[in-house]
């Protein structure tokens, strides 16, 4: 320890802020994708929605209601849905 | 904030408001679930009947072909990923064709038939459905070709308006399809036989991927099972694979593979196995299984030979050959 301290330069200091940083980002970035992973783990997928009403909007798809669907149940849903 | 279950197809998919399907295309807006492709293919062709494959159903006909984008299937060795994998949204062209377009469009063109194809048509299922139903007021007869990943209900709907299918039966082993397509092979086999016992035409497709699903016992073990379930004369089809999408990693089938396992299929007791994606093998031509006369040549997608009497028969022989004939 005492090696470290006679050795310690400030660039060290800016080296670990740096590793720090990194460190941090690849965290954010996994935390990201493991909510993401978990949204999309019941069957469903996360879509541009912004992007699809605009090309319902302008008629590009369609806003047909489909067939063969109901309203989840509480139990269904993950007892998400009032 | 209402979720929505989907009914459709196996993964019964629940979606919370403002998300999509598994198949990115049935989506929850405000509480209903949206089809949003209906009446927006992304693809249209017209391609001779045998590149779907269907080898007993009205030979060298013309059959106007369409999709959307979309797919309840994520295989990934997937030929047509840049439509069956992405959402409406992501597409950059959809053209907008009404059922009743589409139909007009079709007989234009001289077309008998409509392909419901490319992608799996299943998740395009309400536009396949009006289309088939005006389709067929006129005159034109319906073809599903599909991975066969649906419920039985929905499915046995829409037979009352299709004429014929061909379904991919993709491996006799749920493994594989638990792996390579992220979906089991129970529906799968529940839906064709639903497809037989509604009156729909069967032929069966199974791409041959080296290694994978090129084993002879699983091949002789799925055979029997078309033989017993569907039928000895439902037409099998062994497709040669291409290395693409995300199995760039294994090589094209040998044809020597292709022959083995029809060979084998023939001797589980299939009388009509075919070849395909091989240019000009015997293998893809259709013989007399009574007497081996060749009744139909191929080379590719082209009939280069055409001896059936005019209602089905073997010209040597007279028995009758399953399918339905021009």
């Amino acid at each position: 320890m005492s090696t470290l301290a006679r050795h310690w330069h400030p660039r060290d200091a800016r080296f670990l802020g740096l590793i720090a940083l990194t460190a941090l980002l690849v965290a954010l970035y996994l935390g990201e994708e493991l909510r993401l992973a978990a949204r999309e783990g019941s069957g469903h997928r996360v879509i541009d929605l912004k992007a699809l009403e605009r090309r319902i909007d302008s008629g590009d798809l369609s806003n047909r209601e489909a067939d063969w669907y109901h309203l989840a149940t509480p139990q269904e849903s993950g007892g998400g849905t009032p | 904030m209402s979720a929505v279950v989907c009914e459709l197809c196996p993964r019964t998919c629940v979606i919370p408001e403002g998300a999509a399907g598994d198949c990115r295309v049935r989506v929850n807006l405000g509480g209903k679930l949206r089809a949003t492709t209906y009446g927006r293919p992304s693809a249209i062709h017209i391609d001779p009947m045998e590149k779907k494959p269907l080898y007993h159903f009205h030979p060298g006909a013309q059959i106007f072909s369409l999709a959307t984008a979309g797919c309840n299937l994520h295989c990934l060795n997937c030929q047509n990923w840049q439509l069956s994998q992405r959402g409406g949204e992501e597409m950059e062209e959809t053209y907008r064709a009404e059922p009743a377009e589409i139909v007009a469009a079709a007989k234009e063109e001289g077309c008998k038939a409509i392909a419901y194809t490319y992608s799996d048509p299943i998740v395009f299922y309400e536009y396949v459905y009006d289309t088939s139903v005006l389709a067929r007021e006129q005159g034109l007869t319906n073809v599903f070709v599909t991975a066969a990943y649906v419920n039985r209900e929905p499915l046995r709907r829409l037979c009352r308006v299709l004429d014929a299918t061909n379904a991919d039966l993709k491996a006799f082993d749920d493994g594989f399809y638990r792996r390579v397509s992220g979906a089991t092979l129970k529906p799968v086999l529940d839906a064709l036989v639903t497809f037989r016992e509604e009156g729909v035409w069967v032929e069966v497709t199974n791409l041959v991927i080296p290694t994978l699903n090129d084993d002879l016992a699983l091949i002789r073990r799925m055979s029997r099972w078309i033989a017993a379930e569907l039928g000895v004369d439902t037409p099998l089809h062994f497709s040669r694979f291409q290395p693409q999408y995300r199995m760039r990693n294994l090589p094209p089938t040998p044809t020597d593979t292709l022959r083995r396992v029809r060979t084998e299929a023939l001797e589980a007791g299939l009388r009509y196995v075919y070849i395909g994606n091989v240019l000009g093998d015997a293998g893809s031509s259709t013989y007399c299984p009574r007497d081996g006369t060749l009744l139909i040549g191929r080379s590719g997608f082209t009939i280069t030979d055409y001896k059936l009497t005019a209602d089905g028969r073997c010209p040597t022989c007279n028995d009758k050959i399953s399918g339905v004939w021009l």
